[in-house]
C-alpha cells in the first residue's frame, strides 16, 4: 500500500518533515537535495509521487519538472511542488511546467497526506 | 484527527536552525562580496541569499516562528525583487541587506532560545525593507501582504481546517458541474480521485456524460472526454468543494451552485426514463450518462443484478461520515456493469485499503469505453520500462550524527592501543616467530593507522563555518565603535577536527573585539597617522606542523606597551622598575586580572581577559603568542592541534613512571654539560643553551617520583616550547620512543592534576599521563602559590613515606 | 566498556529481581557486596557496583592525597582507584596480588576502591539498618549509611556518595569540581 516518494528540497529541514511523514504513513521516501541531484538519486527508477521544492540551487523546482515530464518514465508521474508562495502566480507557473498540484508550506503532517491522497491513487 | 499522533516538530527543530545558521552564513558571505562591488551583481548570488532566506522562512513557518516569518518575508520579499531586476542592488541596499540578515540572525537565535525579540529589534530594519520595496514594486506589495496573511492563517492549529472549509453544522446540496478539458490527465490529475475526495466531503451522487466520447479509432489515450454533475450533500462549504478541484481549477470548468429543490430529481427523471438498458444511453438532450454510486452499496446492487435508482438521499445520514452499516442500508442507483467492475477492482482494493477507517468511497465504475483511459494504466505502463536502470542513489554526503563518529573514533582509538600491545607483546617471542609475525605486525600498524587517519578525517571541517561568523562581529563592533574596518579572510577552507572547530568560535570573537576595540584606531587617528581611513584585519588559517594556525592581525596601533606596562604594574602584577622585553610586555596582556581597557567596554566584554582565552587555547593543547609594532598593527597567532582524540608523544621515563610529552611541545631534548648547568639565587636552575638560560623542571620533583636521576647531566632534558614562546627543560631520565596516543580524559573519572593534561594507554596496558608542560610550568615558577602547594603536598608524601615506607 | 555495562546489567538485574518480590511483600530488602579491610567489614551497595577485579599495577598521579592510588586502565576507562584503609585513617595498604579492587559507580563516574578481600552478597531487610553512632570514634564515620549486624559481625554500609563528594578527596585542587 505504502507509495514511493520522491522528495526534493534544498532545505534538510524540509525534506526531513516531508520524509518523516510519508514515512509514518507507510511511504517509502528517496530524497533529493536539488533538481540534478534529484534526477540523479531517481536514475529512472519507478516512482510513484513526486514532491519537489521550488527555489533550489543548480537545477530548480520548475526545471525539474520539465525535466521530468519530459522523460516518458514521469510523463503521467504525479508531481507537487512545495510553495511557499500562496498566490496564483507561483501555482501557475508551477502548472504550466507541468506540476499536478501544489502544497503550501509550512504544512502540517495531516495537510501533506490529504494532498498526497488527493494526487494518488 | 491525525493518526500521527507521534509527529513532533522539536525533532526537527535542531536540523533546521543548523540549517539556518549555515544558509545565513552563506548569504552573509555573499552579501560582503556584493558590498565589495554591487554594480556587478551575480545573479547567482541574489539568487542564492533568496533562497536562503526563503528556507529560512518556510522552515519557520513550520514552526510556528510567526516573528522570523514575518520578517523572513520582507526581506525575501526585497531580495525577489532584486533577483528580478526591479529593484537595484547598490552599496546602501547591500548594507541595509547586511543588517537585515542581522537581524533575521538574531530572530533565528531568538527562536532557538524560545523567545520573541522585543520589536524595536527588527522593526526598523523591516519598515527600511519595506520602503525600498514598495519603491520598488508597489503592486507586489500588496500581493505580498496578502500572502503573509495566508501564512499566517496556515500556521494556525488546524490548518485542514482550511481545506476543509471546517463543518459548520447546516447541510446542503450542492450541484457540481465538472467539466475538463481533454489535456486534463495530462499531468496526472485524475477525475477518480477528485470524486474520492468529494465523497470525503457528504454523501455523493454522480452522473457521469460520455457524450463527448469520440469514435474508438478518434480516441486519444491520454485524453479526457467525460464530464460529471455531482449532487453532494455535505455541511462544508462552497470553498471546500472548490478546493477539492483546487489542482485542475484551469484545466476544467467548474460550477458549483447550491442545489435547488427537485433539481436531483428533475436530472434523474430526465435521463431515468431512458436508463432501462445497461450502458450508456442518448437522452432526450443529446447527453449520455452513467451513474456511479457508493462501493458499499454495490453489494445491493449485485443482488440487484444491475442498477437501480436512489430513493433520493433524503433518508443519508447526517454525519457526512457514514458507516459501513448505514451506507449499506443505503439505497443506491446507477449504472452497473459486472465486466467493467472486475477491471477495476484491483484499485479499489488498494484505495479502500489506504483510507479504510474514515473516508467513505466513491466507486465510479468506469465504462468499458473509458477502461482505456484509466489514468492509473496510463501511468503505470510507460513508467515499468525504464525501472529497472538501477535506481542507484548517488547521494555525495550524508549527516552523521556525530556521537556515532565519536564511538567509531573510539573504537579506532582501542584498536590502536591493541596494535601497539599485541606487537609489544611480540617483542618477547622467540626470534622465529617474531620474524614471522614481523611483516604482519607492520601491515597492522600500517592499517590501523590509514583507519585511524580515516575516521579522523571524517571528523574534520573546514573553519569557514566560524570564521563565517566574524564578517558579522566586525560589522556590528565596527559600527558600535564608528570605526572603518574590512575583514579579510584567508584559508576558511583549512580543516579541523569538529570539535576544534566549535572551540575556536569564542576565542577568535574574544581577539577580534580585542583588535577592534584596542588596535584599531579611529578614522580621524588614523588619516592623521597617513594611514587608509578603513581598517583591516586579516583573519587566516594554514595548516602548519600538524597543527593549525590562524592568524588575527590588524594594522592598527600596536600595543601601547607603555600603558600596558603601567596597568600591569599598578595591578602589582609586574615590580616596579623591573625590565622587560618589548615582548614581554607584550606577553602581559595575557595575565590573568590584567585588562587595559580603562573600564570594561560592552565590546571587549565581560570582564573577560586574554588569559582566559589563552587557558582556553592551553586546554585544547593550543597555544597563542601576541607580536606587535608600534604604529604598524598587532598580530595574535594560535596553533592548535587538528585533533584532540590523538597526539604524537614522546614517550619519557622517570624512574618507574612514564609520561607523555606532546611531541607539538618539543623543540629537542639534550643531555647537558656539568658546566652549562646553574644554580639560582632564587632556588631552582637553569641550563645554558646556545646563548639561551632555560628554566629546568626536575619532573621527579615535581610530580614527587622517588628513585629518579637527580644529576641533569646524566639526565635527558627535553627542551620544550612554552605558551608564551619561552622555553623550559623538563628533566627526565630516559627517552623510550615517539608514539601516537590516544587521548584519555582523566577527568571523566577524576579530577584535573596539575601539570597533567590527559592521560592515554600505552602498548603494556598501563595508563601513562600525558604532560601539560605550560601547566609544569606554572608549578615551578611565577605562581607562588602553586609552589608552595606542590611543596606542601611533598611534605605530605615524605611523611606518608616515613609513615608507611 | 561494553563489557563494564554487561556486567553492571547483570548485577543490577539480580538486585531488582529481589527487590521487585519486596514491593508485592511490603518489605524492603537491601543488597549489599561486603569485603573487609583488616578485621573490618563493609558494605557497599550492590547497585553501585560494577566490577570486582584483582589487584594490579596503576599510575601514580601526582600530588594527589596518599589514599588515591593512581589510575588503571579499565577496558580504556581511566579509572582512579582509592586506598580505603588510607582513606580511613588505616595506613597505607602494602598491596599483594591477594587484593581486590571493587570498581563502583558514584554518580557519573567510575571509581575503583582498594581492599582486602571481598567476602560475600548480603540480603538484608531494611529495618534492619541501624544508624551510625554519633558517638563511635570512627574516623569512617562521616562516610556510612548505617550498621548492619549479620550473624554477631558488624558490617558498616558504605555511602560511596558521601565517599567521593567529601572536598578532601582533592585537596590543594579545586574541591568544588568534586565527584558526584
Amino acid at each position: 500500500m505504502g507509495l514511493k516518494v520522491l522528495a526534493v528540497d534544498d532545505s534538510k529541514t524540509m525534506r526531513d518533515m516531508v520524509s518523516f511523514t510519508l514515512r509514518n504513513a507507510g511511504h517509502e521516501v528517496i530524497e533529493g537535495n536539488d533538481g540534478q541531484h534529484a534526477l540523479s538519486v531517481l536514475g529512472g527508477q519507478n516512482v510513484d509521487l513526486i514532491i519537489t521544492d521550488v527555489n533550489m540551487p543548480n537545477m530548480d523546482g520548475l526545471t525539474l519538472i520539465r525535466e521530468l515530464r519530459g522523460m516518458p518514465a514521469y510523463k503521467s508521474t504525479p508531481i507537487l511542488v512545495l510553495t511557499t508562495e500562496a498566490d496564483g502566480a507561483k501555482k501557475n507557473e508551477g502548472r504550466a511546467a507541468g506540476a499536478t498540484g501544489w502544497i503550501v508550506k509550512p504544512f502540517n503532517p495531516d495537510k501533506l497526506l490529504q494532498v498526497v491522497a488527493k494526487v494518488c491513487p | 484527527m491525525s493518526d500521527l499522533g507521534d509527529f513532533n516538530l522539536d525533532q526537527f527543530k535542531a536540523t533546521y536552525f543548523e540549517e539556518c545558521n549555515e544558509l545565513l552564513a552563506d548569504a552573509e558571505t555573499r552579501l560582503m562580496s556584493l558590498q565589495q562591488s554591487p554594480e556587478s551583481a551575480e545573479p547567482e548570488d541574489l539568487h542564492a541569499i533568496f533562497r536562503a532566506v526563503h528556507s529560512v522562512k518556510g522552515g519557520g513557518g513550520a514552526f510556528n516562528f510567526d516573528q522570523l516569518v514575518h520578517f523572513a518575508h520582507i526581506y525575501e520579499a526585497l531580495l525577489d525583487s532584486m533577483r528580478e531586476g526591479k529593484a537595484a542592488v547598490t552599496e546602501e541596499v547591500v548594507d541595509l541587506l547586511l543588517s537585515a540578515n542581522d537581524v533575521l540572525n538574531n530572530l533565528i537565535q531568538a527562536a532557538q532560545d524560545g523567545e520573541d525579540l522585543p520589536e524595536e529589534a527588527w522593526a526598523d530594519v523591516a519598515v527600511e525593507l519595506e520602503a525600498l520595496q514598495s519603491g520598488a514594486a508597489v503592486e507586489d506589495d500588496e500581493e505580498n501582504d496578502e500572502n503573509d496573511d495566508e501564512i499566517v492563517d496556515l500556521t494556525g492549529d488546524d490548518p485542514a481546517d482550511v481545506l476543509t472549509d471546517g463543518g459548520n453544522g447546516t447541510e446542503k446540496i450542492w450541484k457540481i458541474e465538472f467539466s475538463p478539458e481533454p489535456h486534463l490527465l495530462q499531468y496526472a490529475n485524475e477525475p477518480l480521485l477528485l470524486i474520492r475526495e468529494l465523497k470525503t466531503l457528504g454523501s455523493l451522487n454522480t452522473f457521469i456524460f460520455t457524450d463527448k466520447l469520440p469514435m474508438f479509432g478518434d480516441l486519444k489515450h491520454d485524453d479526457i472526454y467525460f464530464s460529471w454533475i455531482f449532487f453532494l450533500r455535505t455541511d462544508k462549504g462552497q470553498q471546500a468543494i472548490e478546493e477539492v478541484f483546487e489542482f485542475v481549477e484551469f484545466d476544467c470548468t467548474l460550477t458549483v451552485t447550491e442545489a435547488h429543490e427537485g433539481d436531483f430529481e428533475r436530472l434523474v427523471e430526465a435521463l431515468g426514463g431512458t436508463a432501462s438498458n445497461a450502458g450508456s444511453i442518448e437522452a432526450d438532450e443529446g447527453v449520455s450518462w452513467g451513474l456511479f454510486v457508493d462501493e458499499k452499496s454495490k453489494d445491493e446492487i449485485e443482488s440487484a443484478q444491475g442498477w437501480g435508482l436512489f430513493d433520493d438521499d433524503e433518508d443519508t445520514s447526517d454525519d457526512p461520515v457514514k458507516s459501513k452499516d448505514d451506507i449499506e442500508t443505503e439505497q443506491g442507483w446507477g449504472l452497473f456493469d459486472d465486466e467493467v467492475e472486475k477491471e477495476v477492482s484491483p484499485a479499489e482494493d488498494t484505495t479502500s485499503n489506504k483510507s479504510s477507517t474514515k473516508t467513505v468511497e466513491t466507486k465510479p465504475t468506469v465504462p468499458a469505453k473509458a477502461k482505456l483511459t484509466t489514468p492509473t494504466e496510463a501511468k503505470k505502463a510507460p513508467a515499468a520500462k525504464p525501472a529497472s536502470g538501477g535506481g542507484a542513489a548517488k547521494i555525495s554526503s550524508i549527516r552523521v550524527d556525530l556521537d556515532r563518529v565519536d564511538r567509531l573514533v573510539n573504537m579506532v582509538g582501542e584498536l590502536v592501543i591493541t596494535q601497539a600491545m599485541l606487537q609489544q607483546q611480540s617483542s618477547g617471542m622467540p626470534i622465529e616467530y617474531a620474524q614471522m609475525m614481523k611483516q604482519g605486525f607492520d601491515d597492522l600498524a600500517m592499517h590501523t593507522r590509514e583507519l585511524q587517519d580515516s575516521v579522523m578525517a571524517i571528523r574534520m571541517q573546514p573553519v569557514k563555518s566560524v570564521f563565517a561568523r566574524m564578517p558579522r562581529l566586525v560589522r556590528e563592533l565596527s559600527g558600535k565603535l564608528g570605526k572603518k574596518v574590512d575583514l579579510v579572510t584567508s584559508g576558511e577552507n583549512t580543516e579541523v577536527d569538529k570539535t576544534v572547530v566549535e572551540l575556536l568560535a569564542d576565542p577568535l570573537t574574544h581577539m577580534i573585539r580585542n583588535s577592534l576595540d584596542h588596535g584599531i584606531e579611529t578614522e580621524d587617528e588614523r588619516l592623521e597617522v597617513g594611514k587608509t581611513p578603513r581598517a583591516t584585519v586579516h583573519l587566516s588559517a594554514e595548516h602548519r606542523g600538524g597543527r593549525i594556525q590562524i592568524d588575527i592581525a590588524d594594522d592598527g596601533r600596536g600595543i601601547n606597551r607603555e600603558r600596558v606596562l603601567g596597568k600591569a604594574i599598578e595591578k602589582g602584577l609586574v615590580p616596579e622598575n623591573h625590565q622587560l622585553s618589548p615582548e614581554e610586555v607584550d606577553e602581559l596582556i595575557f595575565m590573568p586580572g590584567f585588562s587595559t581597557a580603562e573600564e570594561v567596554t560592552d565590546v571587549s566584554g565581560r570582564g573577560v581577559g586574554m588569559d582566559v582565552v589563552r587557558r582556553n587555547i592551553s586546554n585544547l593543547g593550543g597555544r597563542i603568542s601576541v607580536s606587535s609594532v608600534p604604529g604598524k598593527g598587532t598580530k595574535f597567532n594560535m596553533s592548535l592541534p587538528l585533533t584532540l582524540a590523538v597526539l604524537d608523544g614522546m614517550v619519557t621515563a622517570v624512574a618507574d613512571e612514564k609520561y607523555v610529552i606532546p611531541l607539538t611541545a618539543i623543540v629537542e631534548s639534550i643531555r647537558p654539560e656539568k658546566e652549562d648547568i646553574h644554580r639560582l639565587a632564587t632556588g631552582g636552575e637553569v641550563v645554558f643553551v646556545r646563548g639561551e638560560y632555560i628554566r629546568l623542571i626536575y619532573l621527579h620533583d615535581v610530580f614527587g617520583i622517588k628513585g629518579a636521576s637527580e644529576d641533569p647531566s646524566k639526565a635527558l632534558v627535553v627542551l620544550v616550547e612554552l605558551d608564551g614562546g619561552g622555553h623550559a627543560g623538563i628533566v627526565v631520565d630516559d627517552l623510550l620512543g615517539q608514539q601516537q596516543v590516544v587521548i584519555k580524559s582523566l577527568e571523566d573519572n577524576y579530577d584535573p592534576v596539575p601539570g597533567v593534561s590527559a592521560a592515554t594507554i600505552l602498548g603494556n596496558g598501563l595508563v601513562a599521563l600525558i604532560l601539560d608542560v605550560d601547566g609544569l610550568t606554572e608549578m615551578t615558577h611565577g605562581r607562588g602559590a602553586s609552589r608552595r602547594n606542590v611543596q606542601s603536598e611533598k611534605d605530605l608524601l615524605v611523611q606518608s613515606e616515613q609513615k608507611y615506607g | 566498556m561494553a563489557d563494564t555495562n554487561q556486567n553492571s546489567l547483570a548485577v543490577a538485574n539480580g538486585a531488582l529481581d529481589v527487590q521487585g518480590e519486596d514491593s508485592a511483600g511490603n518489605v524492603e530488602y537491601l543488597q549489599f557486596v561486603t569485603f573487609t579491610i583488616g578485621s573490618e567489614e563493609y558494605g557497599v551497595d550492590i547497585m553501585s557496583v560494577r566490577e570486582i577485579k584483582g589487584w594490579s599495577e596503576t599510575t601514580m598521579l601526582p600530588n594527589t592525597p596518599e589514599y588515591m592510588r593512581g589510575v588503571l586502565n579499565l577496558r580504556g576507562l581511566i579509572v582512579p582507584i582509592f586506598d580505603l584503609r588510607c582513606r580511613f585513617g588505616g595506613g597505607f595498604t602494602e598491596v599483594t596480588n591477594l587484593h581486590v579492587v571493587i570498581i563502583i559507580t558514584v554518580g557519573e563516574r567510575f571509581v575503583g576502591i582498594l581492599v582486602d578481600a571481598v567476602s560475600d552478597i548480603l540480603t538484608i531487610e531494611a529495618d534492619e539498618v541501624r544508624g551510625v553512632p554519633k558517638m563511635e570514634r570512627r574516623v569512617d564515620n562521616e562516610f556510612l549509611s548505617g550498621l548492619v549486624t549479620v550473624e554477631e559481625r558488624m558490617v558498616a554500609l558504605l555511602d560511596a556518595a558521601k565517599l567521593f563528594n567529601s572536598k578532601d578527596i582533592d585537596q590543594g585542587q579545586e574541591a568544588g569540581k568534586a565527584l558526584q
